[in-house]
């Protein structure tokens, strides 16, 4: 068609990032549940008792990607931001926006299952151990991105305030590990530390990739499904959302009966070539 | 107001808004005496709510010390854009010929000078409180000198984020406070650290990288998000 | 089948933990669905008035 790279650009129109969007989302909400399937198999039917701390080293398969989840995220959160900022586009920080909810619920599940997890391993629910900590703090600074975007009304301020504020909040992620672990070791008493997870047979370290994966790819789908009711939302007034109406599945009683038609509508924002594209959304238009 | 300013370089630019913001707050004492008292306060309920075992205070002071200037720091945070946002006098500055990060740096050493240097004297106060050595109140002043600084250029770039935002105070308390928690433990720590005998160079020297990145960076990052409010 | 879900003594812990996840998924699943609706609404409102002033 053109370049390799001009090609990809398309995308960056929303009227384009809707049906590829659409037809991802199946795969990867496939390749979540089969890999989660998979990985669970190996982890509880295949994996050994650990000889030390018995079944309950069974919840690192979903505790260790669940934090790890929480941090790739974050950072991904920061690279659209970033690139919102420099290139002034719109699905960049849509896509932001789409990723802070399923970061902050990883991070809600690495503390939750870390917390269950020390229990009866350290005996105590809650251990002030560098991971957790930062984990903590991460879902701080997640609440804190959503309670920004929802406290201001002009979408592209939002979209620009955040942005700035997950940019700070990347650049002081590492910090703050690096401060929580500090004040880790300086105090007697961290020999306790979740990251030092059980000496592993293979079959466990398989079975906590392959979750690691899972959790990928279920991330993958929920936060392209996330941005594409956040493009529907913001941009209401488009073209390629008209055709959607139109063209897309009937039955939702829309605009008297009539469909969208091809009505000049509102003004339109740079829809790059929005009506032919909608006729191809097939089973990706999942209303 | 500024409309006839002619270009002024960044030094310039720093010392007009620093004193600009200095004049404005000799106008508002009473408002400043809250968050010095504040502090104080904050640190006094430490002891009621814990114990006043002697030991115990002095193992906890540095904390609690720290904890109540984050406190007052955040409780003064508002007033260094909320006036001029609520004005118009913020878009003024914005416009004004001169550059916007030099401007908003005067404002925050302004704003500093009033809330964060205070806070240094008062802290020797409180460390008699607890009971903390001469030498570990000098380590706790010091630590308070590099680490307050810092906490408001974060506190500034999230106030300048937060303008126009609803929420007000508890919003910026949010976003703020994660960020601050790395000042928070090397500032806290190098008090501990000295009491423990292991010295505070390595939480100071910290401190005082942290304290140059912030204002090399702060700037920029404050007057973009002063620009983003304005869009 | 009990022996295997009583996980040693620690099924409390393990179940807890999966129960916890299964229940987050859910609930975002379904915020996701109630979303895109909610989405979908935005969008006919927002026809619906474009018409609306058309006509008028």
């Amino acid at each position: 068609m053109m370049t390799t790279g001009s090609f990809w650009f398309q995308f960056a129109s929303p009227a384009r990032f809707y049906p590829l969007a659409g037809r991802m989302i199946p795969w990867f909400g496939c390749a979540a549940v089969l890999l989660s399937l998979v990985g669970l198999y190996i982890g509880f039917v295949v994996a050994p008792t650990d000889w030390q701390q018995g079944e309950s080293y069974r919840i690192i398969f979903i505790h260790v990607p669940a934090a790890w989840m929480a941090m790739f995220i974050y950072l991904v959160m920061a690279f659209w931001s970033g690139l919102s900022l420099v290139m002034n586009t719109r699905l960049s920080a849509m896509m932001a926006q789409a990723l802070a909810p399923t970061g902050a619920m990883f991070a809600l599940i690495s503390l939750w299952t870390g917390a269950l997890w020390g229990r009866p391993t350290w005996g105590t629910y809650w251990v002030w151990d560098a991971r957790l900590t930062s984990t903590l703090i991460l879902l701080f600074l997640y609440l804190g991105f959503i309670a920004l975007r929802a406290s201001i009304d002009d979408p592209r301020r939002a979209d620009r305030a955040c942005a700035l504020l997950a940019l700070v909040g990347a650049v002081n992620v590492p910090i703050i590990y690096f401060s929580v672990q500090w004040w880790n070791t300086l105090h007697q008493g961290a020999t306790i530390s979740l990251t030092a997870a059980p000496k592993m047979a293979e079959t466990m370290l398989t079975a906590m990739l392959l979750m690691t994966f899972a959790a990928w790819s279920y991330t993958i789908a929920a936060v392209l499904h996330r941005v594409r009711s956040i493009m529907l939302e913001r941009e209401a007034h488009s073209d390629w959302v008209d055709a959607l109406m139109a063209g897309g599945a009937g039955g939702r009683g829309g605009t008297g009966g009539q469909g969208g038609k091809e009505s000049p509508a509102a003004t339109t924002e740079a829809a790059a070539g929005g009506r032919g594209i909608a006729s191809t959304t097939q089973s990706g238009v999942a209303r | 107001m500024q409309a006839d300013l002619p270009p002024m370089s960044a030094s310039s630019a720093l010392v007009w808004a620093c004193r600009r913001d200095l004049y404005l707050a000799a106008r508002s004492r009473a408002e400043l005496a809250v968050v010095r008292l504040f502090f104080l306060l904050d640190a006094s309920l430490f002891p009621l709510s814990v114990s006043p075992d002697p030991t115990l205070l002095r193992a906890i002071a540095p904390g609690i010390a720290w904890v109540a200037a984050l406190l007052a720091t955040l409780l003064g945070l508002p007033r260094l854009f909320a006036a001029d946002w609520a004005d118009g006098t913020l878009e003024q500055i914005l416009l004004a010929p001169a550059p916007l990060p030099a401007l908003i740096a005067g404002k925050v050493l302004a704003h500093w000078l009033v809330t964060g240097l205070p806070l240094l004297l008062l802290a020797p106060l409180a460390g008699l409180q607890f009971g903390l050595a001469a030498d570990a109140i000098g380590i706790l002043v010091a630590s308070l000198a590099l680490g307050t600084p810092i906490l408001s250029w974060l506190g500034a770039t999230t106030a300048a984020l937060t303008l126009g935002a609803r929420g007000g105070a508890s919003l910026l308390a949010l976003l703020v406070l994660p960020l601050a928690v790395p000042v928070l433990i090397f500032g806290a720590g190098a008090v501990e650290s000295f009491a423990a005998g292991i010295g505070a160079e390595a939480h100071l020297s910290l401190l005082g990288a942290g304290l140059i990145l912030v204002w090399v960076f702060g700037p920029f990052a404050a007057a973009l998000a002063v620009r983003i409010a304005h869009e | 089948m009990s022996e295997w879900l009583a996980m040693g003594g620690h099924g409390f812990y393990i179940w807890s933990s999966y129960g916890m996840l299964a229940l987050a998924v859910a609930i975002e699943l379904w915020a996701l669905r109630r979303r895109r609706q909610a989405a979908w609404r935005h969008v006919e409102d927002f026809r619906a008035e474009l018409e609306h002033a058309r006509e008028s």
